[in-house]
């Protein structure tokens, strides 16, 4: 058996918290959603609101885990959707090339160099801000990303001698990628998804953060944090329980994509 | 009855630029190649890395264009035909390679890879029961079906893949380096399964290596490259007895066979 | 002089080497013979005190007198630097892409033998030459990807050369080049060791190789030396079944047809089976031709270079 390198175990660990709370969060919370207690805003650490309560009285840890579900189910449909389009674009490259690939590769050149954070403001103006095109802006941002690691895979792939005796065999390049290319790209493909994943958490949150993302009454750590930006002197705990999950989210996610790929890696699992 | 017949068939391609401002200069891997291949007979295509031999080989397959001269298969120019025209002739001709652990793909099992030459021209009547029949004659059993290639040895996967050759009943099989890989008592065996299989179904047999005592003990006839130049041609005993041109004795000589 | 006694090397209830035993005389040429799986590359590395970590490495190894068993890593390095050196199959893999390869002869002497970058050098212009690599003053000075596989080849051989070591062990060198290159390489190695007074311990599948680089052959299969003896007489009258079944299985150009009918290889039924699963006794055993009883179960003994039960029976193989 050999040993688990340990950013997989850390990573898996924390994303196991990570999805387990926002999976909970689906059957219980310690208080209803968004129940508010006017008279109890602020209110410390105690047995009834283990975190305290935000400026409207709302239970912290309830708002937490809502917001752990929404922040999941964003970067979960934007990373799905922007993965398969980037995947199946790769695919594509790689099985056509000629000028095909050139205008895949070029594409994604050209949409590398815009900030995420632009074209979520571009959307956002043009059909007004709400979290279907935030996850649409997120999802744009991965095309890319994904057809450039499908891409660079497959054509490895179509290298080997099976995709030859697949030629051979009379075999066409869409059967071929279907058969032989996506099975075998399919490690580096969730490799890099589960590190888009994190970085999915942070442009919700940043997106969110801008009123560009989750809307009212619906929460989300992005939003937890601009609510309680303006009262940073006055909770400073309402900034930083929120921060702290991105935190655990994100680096958890990164560690698990990076184990992952030590894993798959064939060049570094021989040396272990 | 001629089954295949290369006609002045050449092959350049382009070497990396060594100056921004200069185009690559121009590599002619195959240079003006003729033979011809009669049905059920072996033809061994001899040289050393760099000979051309493997870009011959991928012409032969259509897996690459000459960018001159003709290549037949029963009379049918692959270079003519429309794709869906080559696609339906695909079954008539079959390929094997030399790395017995690059040739299977990974995560499909021994009987899908086998499987995979009939289901690309829908002919997949029977399937199950023609891969069995195409394992037996390779010396396995109809239950490796289920099993995946790390299952088996190196040997038993060159079996494989000689399967997945035969099971479309094809005139012509191109073996390309397919038992250099092998050690010598594997090799012997997988060797006398080509002559057996070549008995037994009148395969034709374009055999492409390095190795000139490997070529001797199978093919009827060799053609000897060097740097793409075909530098003899002729019967395998005449050639091997007596060769003409200083770089086939120099082959000779260096396989121990002078 | 080196000496073999015993040498085992096992991973968990596999024995990759059992009881291996060997004498390199000075200026010896030894070839070892075998397939994959016979444990020949195994043996080569434990010689060199490089066996995977996860290998027991157990009997006697004794170098120039001093018993090398349980030698501390440190023991190692100044063996192999001193004594023992080693080339391998792929030489573009074992050279540094990086680095030209003037510098990467030059490193051992700089370090070991304290030269200045220049001495070294010079040092590595005459081993380039000694190794008969073309223009070698311009060869210092090239990266690996721009010399050809022989003339890599060539300058590992240097590198090995660089401490002038008692004994090269080279692990089939020639596999991965051409005939003709391979044949150069081979009279390369076998004139350093006559020139030098060098061991060369020769490790391939290539008999023809075999046959022209080493006065004397060890046959391995299955972890074990099956038979040994001068390189002639094992090639030529080999008494050891599985011997004459791989020198029988080589193909040679024979009259391709008999009676319109084209000769088939004489064969050794069966595959090398797991090295968990090979018989306790002759490791033969199960696919030999001629097995006796007594076979799978108990060692056989040597006669005459040869470790075969029915040998010792006066049996002819």
């Amino acid at each position: 058996m050999r040993r688990l390198p340990a950013n997989l175990i850390i990573g898996g660990v924390l994303v196991a918290i990570v999805v387990g709370v926002a999976a909970l969060s689906l059957v219980w919370t310690p208080h209803p959603e968004n129940a508010m207690n006017i008279r109890g805003k602020f209110a410390g650490p105690s047995a009834t609101y283990w975190l305290g309560t935000d400026q409207l009285g709302r239970d912290l840890v309830t708002q937490l885990m809502a917001s752990a579900r929404n922040s999941m189910a964003v970067a979960l449909i934007a990373v799905l959707l922007g993965g398969s389009i980037g995947t199946v674009l790769g695919l594509l490259a790689s099985a056509i090339g000629g000028w095909v690939e050139d205008l895949v590769m070029r594409f994604a050149d050209i949409s590398f160099a815009f900030p995420t954070l632009l074209f979520a403001i571009m959307l956002a103006a043009v059909f007004g801000p709400s979290l279907q095109n935030a996850i649409l802006a997120i999802a744009f941002i991965n095309v890319p990303v994904f057809a450039r690691v499908a891409r660079a895979s497959a054509n490895q792939i179509w290298t080997r001698e099976y995709v030859f005796a697949a030629r051979a065999a009379g075999m066409g390049r869409f059967a071929i990628s279907r058969d032989h290319i996506l099975p075998n790209i399919a490690a580096p493909v969730i490799v890099q998804a589960t590190i888009e994943f994190a970085v999915a958490i942070l442009a919700e949150a940043a997106l969110s953060y801008l009123g560009l993302g989750v809307q009212p009454p619906e929460s989300s750590w992005g939003r937890m944090l601009s609510e309680a930006q303006t009262l940073m002197y006055l909770a400073p705990q309402l900034a930083i329980w929120p921060g702290l999950c991105i935190v655990t989210a994100v680096l958890g996610f990164g560690l698990l994509g990076d184990g992952l790929r030590d894993i798959t890696d064939p060049r570094l699992a021989r040396e272990r | 009855m001629t089954l295949l017949s290369v006609e002045n068939v050449t092959r350049r391609y382009r070497l990396p630029r060594k100056s921004l401002l200069q185009a690559g200069p121009m590599l002619t891997a195959v240079d003006n190649a003729s033979f011809r291949l009669e049905a059920g007979k072996t033809l061994g295509i001899v040289g050393e890395s760099g000979s051309g031999k493997s870009t011959l080989a991928r012409m032969v397959m259509a897996f690459e264009r000459p960018d001159a001269g003709r290549i037949l298969l029963d009379g049918k120019d692959l270079n003519a035909l429309a794709p869906a025209d080559l696609r339906a002739l695909r079954p008539r001709f079959q390929i094997v390679f030399q790395d017995p652990y690059g040739s299977l793909d990974p995560r499909r099992t021994a009987g899908w890879s086998i499987a995979e030459p009939l289901r690309a021209t829908g002919d997949t009547a029977r399937a199950e029961a023609r891969v069995a029949e195409a394992l037996e004659q390779v010396g396995l059993r109809p239950a490796d079906a289920a099993k995946y290639p790390h299952e088996f040895s190196g040997g038993q996967r060159q079996r494989i893949a000689i399967a997945r050759a035969i099971v479309t009943r094809p005139a012509l099989i191109v073996a390309d380096e397919a038992v250099s890989a092998l050690d010598v008592s594997v090799q012997a065996q997988i060797l006398n399964l080509l002559m057996d299989l070549q008995d037994d179904l009148g395969l034709a047999l374009l055999f492409i290596s390095h190795d000139l005592s490997v070529v001797s003990a199978i093919c009827d006839d060799v053609l000897v490259l060097e740097h793409g130049k075909t530098v003899e041609q002729g019967a395998a005993d005449q050639v091997m007895a007596a060769p003409r041109h200083p770089y086939t004795k120099s082959l000779l000589t260096a396989a121990g066979l002078t | 002089m080196i000496e073999v006694s015993n040498l085992s090397v096992t991973f968990g209830q596999a024995q990759a080497v059992r009881d291996a035993s060997l004498t390199i005389p000075p200026g010896a040429r030894i070839g070892i013979v075998g397939e994959s799986g016979s444990g020949k590359s195994m043996l080569g590395l434990a010689l060199m005190g490089m066996a995977p970590d996860a290998a027991q490495v157990t009997g006697s190894l004794i170098v120039d007198g001093a018993e090398m068993s349980g030698a501390s890593e440190r023991d190692w390095r100044r063996l192999r630097a001193r004594h023992i050196a080693m080339i391998f199959q792929e030489p573009m893999a074992a050279l540094n892409p990086l680095v030209r390869v003037g510098d990467t002869v030059a490193e051992p002497l700089r370090i070991h033998e304290g030269l200045s970058r220049d001495a070294a050098l010079d040092r590595a212009l005459a081993l380039f030459k000694e190794v008969g690599l073309p223009n070698p003053e311009a060869r210092l000075r090239q990266f690996p990807h721009e010399i050809s596989g022989g003339q890599r080849q060539r300058v590992l051989i240097a590198l090995a050369l660089a401490c002038n070591p008692g004994l090269l062990i080279a692990d089939e060198p020639t596999t991965a080049l051409d005939a003709n290159v391979a044949l150069r390489v081979t009279e390369l190695l076998t004139d350093l060791s006559v020139r030098r007074q060098m061991s060369l311990l020769f490790i391939s599948h290539d008999l023809a190789a075999v046959a022209r680089a080493t006065t004397e052959i060890v046959v391995m299969y299955g972890g074990t030396v099956v038979e040994r003896g001068p390189t002639d007489q094992v090639l030529n009258a080999p008494r050891h079944p599985y011997t004459k079944g791989l020198l029988a299985a080589r193909p040679r150009p024979e009259g391709l047809r008999q009676g319109g009918v084209r000769r088939r290889l004489p064969t050794i039924p069966g595959t090398v089976p797991p090295l968990e699963k090979l018989p306790p006794g002759c490791r033969f055993a199960g696919r030999c031709p001629v097995e006796l009883p007594q076979c799978a179960a108990t060692r056989p003994p040597v006669v005459d270079n040869a470790v075969c039960h029915l040998l010792a029976e006066g049996g002819a193989a």
